[in-house]
């Protein structure tokens, strides 16, 4: 049973390929070499910058609507249809806040923090494949450089919270470097499954080496890597159950307290653009990306990015936060020797050709 | 306009090279200078990362050794994390102990 | 081409080359030992780059994520432990100053003598193209520096126990 693919031909299948296509026809003409290709890249990096933006007011609301419905509460409603526009009106009220400097605060590393969060998050959807061919750069290194700028944050975050001045931001601080480097290690660990199982770092070979079976379905490892996956991925992200960092309840807000206004709504951005990237690239690691049958490959990309940041969503409504040494211990007394095993056993299955749609070894 | 050749790699070796003496020289007066036992931690980083880009210059110059370059790189930094990890635990012992970290206060062996 | 390829890379060179300098200049004469710290993530990232224009793509990516993402946040964590409620200046007497500064001038320029001195085995240009270095890095790592990468493995989980050991609390 194959359903038919959306043929790349046809318009709706990949408006942006088409669009990509007749604008480098257009400027091709009345300007030389370098210019229109420069240009379509800044087209294209203002187009993933605006998704991003778009993308992370969706979340949320939507995150806010399902944790609402889960509560057996509303949610917000009153700002446009079903509170479709409340994320709107939040952006436009932390625009119109002052950023406010604590005196105690060490002025240039506080203000440079928010940056170095953001801006790497948003580095990540640079590789992130939304169809054939249809991403910003196709690095051979994409698995590798999406875990390197994913390092990066920490050092944002320890100086947000020591430049604070304050002892809440300070904790706060110390417990996501912590927490950040122990869920590293079994997220890069388990990440080399799906390299492994695909031969290549390049995002878009992961995908194409899952038109046969989705590595999820490579059985026994698949769903392990996918769990642990999305495990050490909400870690590294600070959600809930795992949002120790911020932790309202016992350290106020974590590295966060003492930023308002747009500062605060940096941090929030990233947040959220790093749960949409998580759930995103396990997508596309582990549930075949944009391949699916008849819906243009852009509409599978969002699709099951949102169907799991949904689930994501579900365990934050579902489960309460972890204590911060249960919460240590799992990391490397758990995921670690989960993962190593894991991959020692794709390793073993592919070296035997005992694992369906393993193409590692050529 | 056909593309002929591929267009030529612009930097040498001696800039590479250069670049990497520069950081090692940068790292070794800082490494020299602070009293910080951890600033001078991190400028030993520095110096190694002069070694690096030495390595990965000739790698990348010095054709038909395969990236050997590259991978005693790779060497240089599993060393670097080794000597930090047991850098930082020595110093956060001699702070348990002095309550201090100035290289200059640590001076017990001393004759 | 309005403009070179090449020139662009030479010039991203020598801007990343500067900043790397400029973040160990900065963190000699930073007051705070924090603002070291970012200086010193300043010059890692610079290096990164550099790594890249010298077609060094994974090694690069791994710098990033080893010495950004574990080397100074272990050092940052350094810091944080050890607060130091009296901020000393941090640069040692002036006489060892200067001294250590010339020292690492002199070493310097003995160095560029050298580069500038030494006969190179001038190989033709390089054509631009990189190729992916993934692959080879990893057949060779296994096959001609097996004893090297074993030995550094051992020394890894030494350094670990060892860290361990002296950092525990009794």
């Amino acid at each position: 049973m194959t359903l038919p693919l959306c043929p790349p031909a046809v318009f709706i299948c990949d408006p942006f390929g088409h669009a990509r296509q007749g604008l480098y026809a257009v400027l091709g003409a009345f300007l030389p070499e370098p210019i229109p290709t420069v240009a379509l890249t800044v087209l294209a990096i203002a187009l993933v910058l605006t998704t991003v933006a778009v993308v992370v007011m969706s979340q949320v609301w939507a995150e806010r609507r399902i944790i609402a419905f889960m509560q057996g509460r509303l949610g917000p409603n009153r700002v446009g249809p079903a509170g479709l526009l409340q994320s709107l009106a939040d952006v436009v009220k932390l625009l119109m806040k002052e950023i406010i400097i604590p005196t105690q605060a060490d002025r240039i590393p506080f203000q440079l923090a928010p940056l170095m969060v953001l801006v790497p998050s948003l580095l990540i959807w640079v590789v992130l494949p939304w169809g054939p061919g249809l991403m910003v750069t196709d690095l051979n290194i994409g698995v590798l450089f999406i875990l390197a700028t994913g390092a990066i944050p920490t050092i944002g975050i320890l100086a947000a919270g020591w430049a604070s001045g304050n002892k809440y931001s300070l904790l706060g601080g110390m417990r996501v470097a912590a927490q950040l480097i122990s869920y590293e290690i079994p997220m890069a660990i388990i990440v080399l499954v799906p390299v492994l199982l695909a031969g290549t770092m390049s995002l878009q070979g992961i995908i194409d080496a899952q038109s046969d079976i989705w590595f999820v379905l490579a059985l026994p490892v698949g769903p392990i890597a996918l769990f642990l996956f999305l495990v050490a991925g909400i870690a590294e992200v600070n959600r809930s159950p795992f949002d120790l960092a911020e932790a309202e309840s016992e350290i106020i807000g974590g590295f966060h307290t003492e930023y308002s206004g747009m500062a605060f709504a940096l941090f929030f951005l990233a947040e959220y653009a790093n749960a949409f990237a998580v759930s995103a690239i396990a997508s596309t690691l582990f549930l075949g990306g944009w391949l699916g049958p008849i819906l243009p490959p852009f509409v599978w990309f969002f699709l099951k990015a949102y169907l799991v940041f949904f689930v994501l969503i579900w365990i934050r409504g579902t489960l309460p936060r972890l204590r911060y040494d249960q919460f240590m211990a799992s990391a490397w007394k758990v995921a670690l020797p989960i993962a190593l095993v894991t991959v020692g056993l794709t390793a073993v299955q592919i070296t035997l050709h005992a694992i369906p749609g393993g193409a590692g070894i050529q | 306009m056909p593309s002929e050749l591929p267009p030529l790699y612009p930097i040498g070796l001696q800039h590479g090279l250069v670049l990497g003496a520069a950081l090692f020289a940068v790292g070794m007066a800082g490494a020299l200078t602070k009293r910080n036992a951890i600033a001078i931690l991190m400028a030993i980083e520095v110096m190694l990362n002069g070694v690096m880009v030495t390595f990965v210059t000739f790698a990348r110059h010095i054709p038909g050794i395969d990236l050997g370059g590259q991978i005693f790189a790779m060497f240089v930094l599993t060393v670097a994390a080794a000597e930090a990890a047991v850098g930082v635990a020595i110093i956060i012992t001699v702070y348990r102990l002095r309550r201090t970290i100035s290289v200059d206060q640590a001076d017990t062996l001393r004759g | 081409m309005l403009i070179p390829e090449g020139a662009l890379i030479a010039v991203t060179f020598y801007v990343l080359g500067v900043l790397a300098i400029a973040g160990g200049v900065g963190l000699i004469l930073a007051r705070r030992i924090f603002h070291s710290a970012l200086f010193l993530v300043l010059t890692l990232v610079s290096v990164a780059g550099v790594f890249v224009i010298l077609g060094a793509d994974f090694l690069a990516a791994v710098q990033v994520l080893v010495y950004v993402g574990a080397i100074t946040v272990l050092l940052l964590f350094g810091i944080m432990l050890t607060p130091q409620t009296v901020q000393l200046p941090d640069i040692a007497s002036p006489g060892q100053a200067i001294s250590g500064a010339l020292v690492a001038a002199a070493l310097f320029v003995v160095t560029v003598a050298v580069v500038a001195t030494t006969a190179w085995p001038r190989a033709a240009p390089l054509p631009l193209a990189d190729q992916p270095t993934t692959n080879t890095i990893a057949f060779n790592l296994f096959n001609t520096y097996v004893l090297p990468f074993e030995i550094a493995s051992i020394l890894l989980l030494v350094a670990m126990i060892g860290a361990i050991v002296i950092a525990r609390e009794e």
